[in-house]
């Protein structure tokens, strides 16, 4: 595994930023007319600014409902119409929702308890009985990664989230706010960058003590620099668009139009990013869990699991293998739904 | 069997150059070894050739009395240093060794030995009571840096009578001090050593001693380098070599992950992997490779408590844990045959254990019992409580012993089903350490290595690091009292008094021993445990090949 940034396969990070700023084209090339050029925001949503206060809010309450539910059927849809086309896309997503069955609802798929085990069934390979085998205490290995999914998974779901509110304010605010915090934020953003991220989230988790919430914190922030490069050169590429400029000469508020036409058509790589991120924060979190950092003993954490089976590789190989394995396959899972939402929303650019 | 490995080529090229090498030695009037001596398997040693020892932890420090790693650097640090006292593992009696004899006062608060007079430290300059005296003298001055301190514990002075006779004196009675000489930790240095501070030592460039091995290179995180000494002839009696080692060198090198140890071992890319762990036991005497095994001596692993904790301070709870933890269940599950049930606080091979094995029982429903006598009431099927409170144990650990974790999780389940909650907590060294100082535990567990009753004092006694705040009386004027007694036979008594005070107190509930486990190749011959279970110098070790 590799700790460097992980970027989206087609979102632009350094170059574009800066290229984004120094040519603000002040028209979309793709698009001749002016009001029908916001992908997203259709025309309808402009002629209802001029409209009363009332109107203006339905307005904007159906268009956020309606982007919505578009961002939800896009890849739903992509599933649904071409699921032959794309078998990889739905093992990714098949194996996501067993994930989350896991993480909320995990005696649904094992009812045993993760902690209690059998000391005279220790160390017995997967069979019919124990599709995992059992550990060196006798505890049931499926139970236990089961069990374990949700600790793991909340986790990265709040990395994610911290590192996704973060990063996307600081993104929108280097974007919009002028010059000065532009450069202050963005520097501040290249220092982070520098620093590996496993490194930043280990120094992170010393300051803040063990366990999963912690871990969480420490992954969330450590990726929150790369979240803030595309937010930041998203908004740059949207805010020189033709649509922005009709927005302004409509008369609306700077704030208008930033909430309205400049994130959610700068979101779509974010968002893609956000899902590729999710993959990188699971095995962050189960690397530091892996080392430690995480909660203590007999809690079944992913990265704990692997660690627990250290020293039984010459003679249990199933209890290092078949945690990695979940892991490995649901990093890969994130990441083949990251590529398809980001090709879905880079047809936008 | 294996096919030969990279690592054994320049073995091969040794072997040609050892012979030469002697036969230009023996020209020189040298006593090298004989070269015509033939790799046989019939036991007869065989010189030359290079060791390579997996060892877990870098040594960290290379100074005999600085902090290291514990037992990987003290197997380091024994190649380069000898000591007064030799112990021997079989009985745990004291023999000469730099000391050709040595007398203890009536009140153990002296003791006067004589030297050898022919021993050289490895520049060349001859041992004498000067540098027994400047060896403990710097290790005072050096106060907390040195890990001498507690082992010196009252010393006033040293005196040299004479070029080859010193005097060593204590303030008060340290009965343990001739044991505490024949460490590693008391070897005795060269002059040379004391020119460069203490704390700038680690590196191993300064420390002059006379060991049967002198140091080559020290790379850290690496490997340790090691070269034999040609002259060295002041073994102790009891080895089966006295003379300089067989080996050419050895190379300890560090190899943190237990299971790349003994892949090294079985892959023949190492001659000797130490602490093997007890999963891979079974497997490594299976491929029919050497198995080098001894329980080691001094406080078995358990959980001591916490005498100022509420919980710790509670004498039902104390009973209770020990009445529920299945010790056979432990060692069965996460150990192996190889190490023993705890038989007292003290392991079965420390001079001065008793069996008091009858004192330690398992069931459940007494400690059930124990807890609703003094009080505890069971909510539901959960866990006691007392006043609103919950019995649970605030348990601290480290991973030093690969199994730790697996017994603890056994531990707590065995716990968990009579009602009594146990939280783990673990970290690195000097967090553990630094928790231990607070007090911010109910429990603790782990063991401490070391052939003399007198470790239970520097462990449990208010006087001494007192981590457990033990408040018993009884037992610190026991702990106190064994140290006053010079006489071994009336020393073992008060130190056998000192056991069953502990168990029968539960201030430490022993569970089980530690076995040190070193594997080797088949070739390997001679590779010995000391009487504290940590490597022995290397000189009766050879090759065969």
């Amino acid at each position: 595994m590799t700790w460097t940034q992980t970027r989206p396969p087609g979102a632009p990070v350094a170059a574009d930023a800066t290229a984004a700023a120094a040519d603000p084209s002040p028209a979309d090339p793709r698009v001749p007319g002016l009001a029908a050029s916001d992908p997203t925001a259709s025309g309808a949503a402009v002629p209802g600014q001029s409209a009363s206060d009332r109107t203006e809010s339905t307005q904007t309450a159906a268009t956020r409902a309606r982007r919505a539910l578009r961002a939800l059927v896009v890849p739903l849809g992509a599933a649904s119409l071409a699921p032959l086309r794309r078998p990889g896309l739905v093992l990714a997503v098949l194996w996501l929702v067993v994930l989350a069955v896991a993480a909320f609802a995990p005696a649904v798929l094992a009812p045993g308890d993760p902690l209690d085990g059998v000391p005279a069934e220790k160390l017995t390979g997967p069979s019919g009985a124990h599709w995992f085998g059992t550990d060196q205490l006798g505890r049931d290995l499926f139970t236990r990664v089961v069990h374990g999914t949700g600790l793991t998974l909340r986790g990265a779901v709040v990395a994610v989230a911290l590192a996704l509110v973060l990063g996307s304010l600081l993104g929108l605010v280097a974007g919009t706010a002028g010059r000065v915090v532009d450069d202050v934020l963005m520097r501040g953003v290249d220092v982070l960058l520098a620093i590996p991220s496993l490194l930043l989230s280990l120094s992170v988790v010393a300051a803040l003590g063990f366990g999963t919430v912690n871990v969480a914190i420490a992954v969330g922030l450590a990726s929150v620099a790369s979240i803030a490069r595309v937010m930041r050169s998203e908004v740059l590429r949207v805010r020189g668009s033709a649509y922005v400029e009709a927005a302004y000469s409509y008369g609306a508020r700077p704030a208008g139009v930033l909430l309205r036409h400049v994130l959610p058509n700068a979101s779509g790589p974010v968002v893609a990013l956000a899902a590729l991120e999710l993959g990188g924060a699971v095995l962050a979190i189960s690397a530091l869990s892996f080392l430690g950092f995480g909660e203590p003993p007999p809690a079944p954490e992913w990265g704990a699991l692997v660690a627990g089976g250290r020293d039984y590789l010459r003679t249990a190989w199933w209890l290092t293998t078949l945690p990695g394995l979940t892991i490995a396959l649901s990093v890969l899972s994130a990441n083949t739904l990251s590529r398809a939402l980001d090709a879905r929303f880079g047809a936008h650019r | 069997m294996h096919a030969p490995s990279f690592s054994t080529r320049p073995r091969v090229l040794a072997a040609f150059a050892v012979p030469a090498l002697a036969l230009a030695l023996a020209a020189c009037g040298s006593q090298a070894a004989d070269p015509a001596t033939t790799p046989s398997s019939s036991g007869e040693p065989v010189a030359g050739g290079e060791l390579t020892f997996a060892i877990g932890n870098d040594p960290i420090s290379l100074n005999p009395s600085g902090t290291g790693s514990g037992n990987d650097t003290w197997y380091v640090t024994r190649q380069l240093v000898d000591s007064l006292l030799w112990q021997d593992p079989a009985d745990g009696t004291l023999h000469p060794w730099l000391a050709t004899g040595w007398t203890a006062n009536a009140d153990a608060t002296s003791f006067t030995f004589t030297l050898r007079d022919d021993v050289t430290f490895s520049d060349g300059t001859p041992l004498t009571a000067q540098s027994v005296k400047s060896t403990f003298d710097d290790a005072i001055a050096a106060g907390a840096l040195s890990q001498a301190a507690p082992l010196l514990a009252g010393y006033d002075q040293s005196v040299a009578v004479d070029e080859h006779t010193v005097e060593v004196r204590f303030s008060r009675p340290n009965a343990a001090f001739p044991q505490a000489a024949s460490s590693v930790t008391l070897g005795i240095l060269g002059e040379a050593t004391f020119a460069v501070p203490f704390a700038d030592r680690a590196s191993g460039e300064a420390v002059v001693a006379s060991g049967p091995f002198v140091l080559d290179h020290y790379a850290k995180d690496v490997e340790t380098v090691l070269t034999a000494r040609e002259d060295y002839a002041w073994g102790p009696d009891g080895r089966e070599n006295t003379g300089a080692a067989h080996l050419e060198g050895v190379t300890f090198q560090v190899l943190p992950e237990a299971g790349v140890r003994t892949g090294s071992l079985t892959s023949e890319q190492v001659d000797v992997a130490g602490g093997i762990a007890p999963s891979d036991v079974p497997g490594v005497r299976d491929a029919g490779l050497g198995l080098v095994t001894r329980a080691n001596p001094g406080i078995v692993f358990g959980l001591s408590f916490n005498g100022a904790s509420t919980l710790g301070a509670d004498p039902a709870v104390r009973e209770a844990v020990s009445l529920a933890i299945d010790r056979d269940v432990v060692r069965d599950t996460a150990l192996t045959e190889d190490f023993a049930v705890a038989t007292s606080v003290l392991s079965h091979t420390t001079p001065g254990a008793v069996d008091l094995s009858e004192d330690i029982t398992t069931d459940a429903d007494a400690a059930v019992e124990v807890l609703e006598d003094a009080g505890w009431a069971r909510e539901g099927d959960g866990l006691f409580a007392k006043d609103g409170a919950p019995l649970e144990l605030e348990v601290v650990w480290i991973s030093n012993f690969g199994p730790n974790q697996t017994s603890l999780e056994l531990i707590q389940q065995q716990l968990k089903d009579v009602g009594i909650g146990v939280n783990l907590w673990s970290g690195t060294v000097p967090e553990f350490t630094e928790r231990l100082k607070a007090g911010q535990f109910d429990a603790a567990w782990g063991n401490l290595s070391r052939a003399d009753g007198d470790v239970l004092r520097t462990q449990y006694s208010s006087a001494a690091t007192n981590y457990y705040r033990v408040d018993d009386p009884e037992l610190e004027a026991l702990l106190q009292e064994q140290l006053t007694v010079a006489d071994p036979a009336a020393r073992t008594e008060v130190v056998a008094q000192v056991q069953e005070r502990l168990l029968a107190t539960h201030a430490q509930v022993p569970v089980h021993e530690l076995t040190t486990v070193v594997g080797t190749l088949t070739d390997v011959h001679g590779v010995e445990l000391g009487a504290d279970s940590r490597l022995d110098q290397l000189t009766s070790a050879w090759l065969d090949r």
